[in-house]
């Protein structure tokens, strides 16, 4: 590895360590629990995954599938005839299944905490770019969930699948995937928070 | 354990390719727990 990317790995962190983003991750307001005892209960439950369904925790695949059921919907011929969906058909699979109920899940953990509220833009949002910005907040979100999506197909994972599943297995290449990850996530943040 | 390819073997009713019955409640109750996490 160059130094000029272990300078980069290294420097970013430690800059948006010190930048005021709003956000304490240890002193959070409201029923949330701790991101620490969350991390390590999301660490457990993924070993309990691999033992009793032998399967890996992920999330990104469950669009390519939910894009597959709209595009066998609009035009089977040419979903049909896609290299990725020939060796992946759309099916109610154990990922789809699974992505569902995380959703549903989340929806009882926000609706029991009493975080389940009609809000388009979050308050760091509002902060920053104003309360007439949801033009700007939906084009950005559109933008990078399509980059998101076509980057999670591009590397064979996201978040949950290199981030949990393949950094646990101690897998090289989602180490490399988390850490460009973050030292994109931080650059983004720092440029839309606090440089723009 | 469970064995996920007894576990197809013993399911009839869902599809050839798909999982079985009880791969499909892994993957429920795995879900609900991932998704409280998460939130």
């Amino acid at each position: 590895m160059s130094r000029a990317l272990l300078f980069v790995m290294l420097f970013l962190p430690t800059l948006a360590s010190g930048a005021d983003f709003g956000v304490d991750a240890k002193d959070y307001d409201g029923p949330a629990w701790s991101p620490y005892l969350v991390g390590g209960l999301i660490g457990v439950l993924a070993w309990l995954t691999f033992y009793f369904a032998d399967k890996t925790i992920g999330a990104s695949s469950f669009y390519a599938t939910l894009a597959g059921f709209v595009g066998k919907w609009i035009a089977p011929k040419h979903t049909g005839s896609l290299d990725y969906y020939k060796n992946n058909p759309p099916a109610v699979n154990w990922g789809f299944v699974f992505v569902v109920c995380t959703i549903i899940g989340a929806f009882i953990a926000a609706w029991t905490g009493g975080e389940f509220r009609n809000e388009w833009l979050h308050p760091m949002w509002v902060d920053r770019f104003g309360e007439n910005s949801m033009l700007l907040r939906g084009t950005v979100g559109f933008v990078g969930g399509l980059m998101m999506a076509f980057g999670a197909r591009l590397a064979g994972g996201c978040t949950s699948g290199h981030g949990i599943s393949g950094t646990l297995q101690l897998n090289a290449g989602s180490w490399l995937t988390v850490i460009c990850m973050f030292i994109a996530g931080i650059a983004t943040a720092m440029l839309l928070y606090t440089l723009l | 354990m469970i064995d996920p390819g007894k576990v197809v073997k013993e399911s009839s009713q869902s599809s050839a390719d798909g999982p079985g019955a009880k791969q499909m409640l892994t993957a429920i109750i795995f879900g609900l727990i991932f998704g409280f996490l998460l939130q």
